[in-house]
């Protein structure tokens, strides 16, 4: 069956070969691998994983038409909201990696042990004052105040900074 | 016409899918993705699926997608510093990989597509109806799938916590 408001060309229903589109869902997924398998880039990785969970839509429409059953189509929309939810913790620890090692590259942030690397460097936002937004309290303040990275009591490691 | 169709907007987000992970500048990669994410709103419309391709284009291309471009744009990679780095290079396994999924999974389609049955013909599917509208998948998802709909708030409530853990500087 076919919308009223589509194009009297369309109105035949779908006409062509399902497994096609469940070809394009295993293309889109090996695009997605070659992604996640050959980029250093953690920002263009999350993209990948993105592209593989919308092959995994892709499948699940088609599916839905060859067995006429609509439940194919709600299950895209609870992965999507998966995918919503990985894209909200993956571009967070995207940001936690940036401010500990200043880089989007993987390999970088290849070492995840009890390594010392000094004080979290504030992330920087081009063209921000310095003192423009104080509201944390007055052990920031201190820090803004010239008395650079290496004051001792900002010199914590990541792990004290709980404590702190 | 539906195949027409179906080849213009699956090669539409096939090309764009693969130009994103082979782009050096992750705003270009990113720009590339919505590309796909609208060229696979188009196969869902040709698949009849209305409210799902209306869906990837407000959710995917709107949303997740400007999320992606507000942390990129945030961490303020410099252009400089990737001309510098040239272009991506793709280790040899990788691709070897991703070549061995897709061969490997042909066969089980082409396996699939030789099983009478699996898939229907062009008799059956002018059979087949299917109403992709908001207003059957509304009824669907908040029916029989209603537990599983509270239980994705859930989820979402887990992501906005970990987002804010994370990204805050200390915890006090």
């Amino acid at each position: 069956m076919a919308a009223s408001f589509l194009h009297p060309l369309l109105a035949a229903g779908v006409d062509m070969p399902l497994e096609w589109v469940v070809g394009l869902g295993l293309a889109l997924f090996s695009v997605g691998l070659l992604g996640v398998a050959c980029r250093r880039n953690i920002l263009i990785m999350l993209l990948s994983v993105e592209i593989m969970l919308n092959a995994a839509n892709v499948v699940l429409v088609a599916f839905s038409r060859v067995h006429s059953e609509l439940s194919g189509q709600v299950f895209v929309f609870f992965s999507m909201t998966v995918a919503a939810a990985e894209v909200a913790i993956g571009l967070a620890i995207v940001i936690a990696v940036y401010r500990l090692r200043q880089s989007t590259d993987v390999d970088d942030a290849a070492d995840l042990g009890e390594v010392d690397y000094g004080p979290v460097p504030p992330l920087k936002l081009e063209g921000e004052d310095q003192h423009h937004h104080d509201d944390h309290g007055d052990a920031d303040h201190s820090n803004d105040a010239g008395s650079d990275g290496a004051a001792p009591d900002s010199a914590e490691p990541i792990g004290a900074a709980g404590e702190a | 016409m539906t195949t027409v169709l179906f080849i213009v907007f699956g090669g539409m987000a096939l090309v764009s899918a693969l130009l994103a992970v082979t782009r050096q500048n992750p705003i270009a990669s990113a720009i590339w993705l919505v590309g796909m994410f609208f060229g696979l709103a188009g196969v869902y419309v040709v698949l009849e699926a209305y409210f799902v391709a209306a869906v990837q284009v407000l959710v995917y291309a709107g949303a997740i997608m400007v999320l992606f471009l507000f942390v990129i744009m945030l961490l303020d990679l410099r252009t400089k510093q990737l001309d510098e780095e040239g272009p991506p290079k793709m280790p040899i396994w990788g691709v070897l990989a991703a070549v061995l999924f897709i061969v490997a999974s042909g066969w089980a389609l082409m396996d699939a597509v030789g099983t009478p049955g699996f898939f229907p013909d062009a008799e059956e599917r002018a059979a087949l109806e299917l109403d992709g509208s908001a207003k059957a998948i509304g009824a669907d998802l908040f029916g029989r799938w209603l537990l599983a709909f509270e239980v994705t708030s859930i989820l979402l409530l887990g992501g906005i916590l970990g987002a804010v853990i994370l990204t805050k500087r200390r915890l006090t």
